[in-house]
């Protein structure tokens, strides 16, 4: 009998990818939305490329050209695995065309295979932004042969599989553990932000101890790290660099058993865990209380922090940003900055205020990773009718959907910049300059996430994580401050705090305009 | 001759408290329109849901024509139709291209497939419409298709959840028609529904279940005896309130 694997495939990329709907659809709306957003991933995969090859040309002038595949392999391996952890398990289970899909004489396998497939094909197409740059400049600066390349493409093309096998494997070994409890998502939310603090830790401390080990030999501190945060890359560098062929080969094999492994486990238990999941009894009986009454706006914006909180995927993606912010400030209790930025007691606040002006840099990073406003009008999805026919204006709606992302960025952003400027000792230009960051970048994240989605609405979404995390609105938002951020980043070195300083007046300008706009706008269900 | 459905002692929790399904046996013969009607929560969707396959149960056994739905799931799924309350087809599809999608899975012949969903998109009145995505639809457009993906594979034996809402009279009487004909052809359709009316004039044969437990079931003229159909499921609800 023909597998069905490929034909779930294709209908579910189609949904993911949302080109099907673009090409057959008649308004043209919704074909302006389609070239927008494909202007918009080919803008910051543009962007992606230049600073890999740009990184890519640094290594090969310090020596290391021969650890880039390794090193692609394992930092893209990474990636995958803490991205693909914040996504749970929700791109297998409660999936909202569960019933259909369960009604049709496919088996689980077909079913677990098809959604993995999605998964995979999207990291896949990630590797390749980093991949392909590399490789370029890699075979320009340290010569070309068809050996070389055949290696790399079978690493790229199966570095995926292991990552999202195990992050999969995580999510699921959660779900499964807390499905039959009563507050599973609150559970399956704080495992899940429990395993990413793990990783990031891990990571970090690990890039740490390479560091502290390896002395001045970058090449032994490089091989170091990347058999430190990834391991089974070493094979793909034993390829390149011993000629040992079966290196390569043993990482596709290790890759494809950790998926088909997979495959087979959950298929095996898919219907008993999604049926868990998907079981909701009634809850326990109600006993009358005083009615809460608040304004209009305050219902709306209670609401969306409700919906913020309502399950793992929704908060894991719109949290994590400002999760690492506050990390990222625990973490600085306990670090002497002054001597990791190798500044002398003696120094003037002038020097250490730079400090500040990069730690704004990170802190609009990090800030536009925590983004809910980007996604909260999609996943109003097929019930948004609900919402615009209440008589509250597209402005209340529009700006309560921006407050649960400026609430919790700027918080998370306050608390980093009081640590990271009171631990360096920042002049007061320095305090000055990384609290205003604080406080205008988080709005403008909030409003801006809330006008990018009513731009690129995704209303027809299957699972919850097609909305919050790979949809065109949450993607700009993401890579736009990422590239702001980094932008800030290194002209903090050349211009002092003026990068930030744009930033925030860009931040209030752009604001106060979308906050405008929104009074113009009329929400409809077509 | 076997029954197409046999429920067996089907038996589903939710949770350690709640059991929205508990014992339940019926059989469902080719020919037979059965109606399964309840009150809210009463474990209608609950059990429409086990004997498809989209969620497990607890205890019991489902027989769709002498195969297991928990030993041979693909086989029997195969054998079924299912329609949802809410049918939450792929709105980024278009009709044509959920109903080739359909089709495909079922392994439904090219020649035979365009030759069904001419035959009942006419007879729907949606032939038209076909090309246009699915999100556009209304809720009864939406029905309609996924009627037709259901009809493709011509099943032994159709499942469905509250099948006339949203659909307009003419489509609504036309899926009646259809009904008659499978069953004619030794199909057999068993679905919930809480209009009465309905139940009373087109099955041959209800079901009544309350709170997870079959009340009564047979023909239906055994079960409604000289009362109409209203008054026997309003006696089944007034003995639970005493």
């Amino acid at each position: 009998m023909r597998a069905k694997w490929p034909t779930l495939f294709k209908v579910q990329w189609m949904g993911l990818t949302g080109l099907n709907k673009a090409r057959r659809s008649g308004d043209a709306r919704e074909k302006r939305r389609a070239a927008g957003g494909i202007a918009a991933v080919v803008l910051v995969a543009a962007v992606f490329v230049f600073y890999a090859a740009m990184l890519a040309i640094a290594f090969c002038r310090q020596g290391l050209g021969s650890l880039l595949p390794a090193l692609t392999v394992a930092l893209s391996s990474v990636i995958i695995f803490a991205f693909t952890l914040l996504r749970g398990s929700s791109m297998l289970f409660a999936v909202q065309d569960y019933d259909i899909v369960m009604s049709l004489p496919v088996s689980r396998r077909d079913i677990v295979t098809a959604r993995l497939l999605c998964s995979y094909l999207l990291n896949l197409l990630f590797v390749l932004v980093i991949a392909v740059p590399v490789m370029i400049v890699y075979f320009a600066m340290e010569g070309f042969s068809f050996g070389v390349l055949g290696t790399i493409a079978l690493a790229v093309a199966a570095a995926p599989l292991l990552p999202l096998a195990a992050a999969v494997a995580v999510g699921t070994a959660v779900s499964a553990l807390t499905a039959r409890l009563r507050y599973k998502n609150l559970l399956q939310t704080l495992l899940g932000v429990a395993v990413f603090v793990a990783v990031m830790i891990a990571s970090f401390s690990f890039s740490f101890s390479a560091e502290s080990g390896a002395g001045a030999d970058m090449n032994a501190l490089y091989r170091m790290l990347v058999g430190k945060i990834y391991p089974p890359a070493l094979l793909v560098g034993m390829t390149l660099a011993e000629g040992a062929v079966w290196g390569v080969f043993a990482f596709a094999g290790i890759s494809l058993a950790a998926a088909a492994v997979l495959v087979w486990v959950v298929a095996a238990f898919y219907t008993k865990i999604s049926t868990a999941l998907l079981s909701r009894a009634a809850g326990a009986a109600y006993r009358a209380k005083d009615v809460r009454a608040s304004s209009a706006f305050g219902a709306l914006v209670r609401r969306e922090f409700k919906r913020l909180f309502s399950s793992p995927g929704v908060l894991l993606n719109g949290a994590t940003g400002a999760l690492l912010l506050l990390l990222a400030a625990v973490a600085l209790l306990f670090v002497d900055l002054n001597a990791l930025f190798e500044i002398p007691p003696e120094e003037t606040g002038a020097v250490k205020d730079v400090v500040a002006y990069m730690g704004a840099g990170i802190l609009i990073t990090l800030a536009g990773m925590s983004s809910p406003a980007a996604s909260a009008l999609s996943l109003e999805g097929r019930a948004r009718g609900i919402l615009f026919s209440l008589p509250v204006s597209a402005r209340q709606i529009l700006l309560a959907k921006a407050v649960p992302t400026a609430v919790i960025d700027a918080a998370a952003g306050l608390a980093f910049a009081a640590v990271l400027c009171a631990k360096i000792g920042a002049g007061a230009p320095g305090w000055a300059v990384l609290l205003a960051t604080a406080l205008l970048f988080p709005l403008l994240v909030g409003l801006g996430g809330s006008f990018l989605n009513l731009k690129f609405p995704k209303y027809d979404w299957t699972v919850e994580t097609q909305a919050v995390k790979n949809s065109i609105p949450v993607f700009i938002a993401v890579f736009g401050a990422m590239v702001l951020g980094i932008g800030v980043l290194i002209l903090a070195f050349f211009v002092g705090p003026w990068a930030a300083v744009a930033v925030d007046v860009l931040s209030v300008a752009l604001s106060a305009a979308i906050a405008a706009y929104f009074g113009r706008v009329r929400l409809y269900s077509d | 001759m076997q029954p197409i459905l046999q429920i067996r002692n089907l038996t589903k929790r939710y949770g350690k408290n709640k059991t929205a399904v508990d014992g339940l046996s019926l059989e469902v013969d080719a020919g037979d329109i059965y109606g399964f009607i309840g009150q809210n929560g009463a474990g209608k969707t609950t059990t429409l849901r086990s004997l498809t396959g989209i969620i497990d149960f607890d205890e019991g056994e489902i027989l769709i024509d002498g195969h297991s739905v928990k030993a041979e799931p693909v086989l029997c799924k195969s054998l079924i139709a299912y329609i949802p309350d809410n049918p939450d087809l792929y709105e980024y599809l278009t009709g044509i291209q959920y109903l080739n999608f359909i089709g495909d899975l079922f392994g439904v012949e090219k020649e035979t497939r365009a030759e069904r969903i001419r035959k009942y998109a006419d007879m729907f009145r949606i032939a038209g419409d076909l090309g246009a995505l699915i999100g556009s639809y209304s809720h009864g457009m939406k029905q309609k298709v996924a009627i037709i993906g259901a009809l493709l594979h011509a099943p032994r034996l159709m499942v469905l959840d509250e099948p006339f809402v949203g659909l307009d009279p003419e489509a609504a009487f036309k899926l009646k028609e259809v009904f008659r004909e499978m069953c004619e052809g030794g199909a057999a359709i068993f679905f919930s529904t809480h209009v009465l009316d309905v139940a009373e004039k087109l099955c041959n044969k209800i079901a009544i279940i309350k709170q997870g437990r079959l009340i009564a079931s047979g023909p239906i003229e055994e079960v409604r005896g000289d009362e109409s159909l209203e008054s026997v499921f309003m006696e089944v609800l007034e003995s639970d309130a005493r």
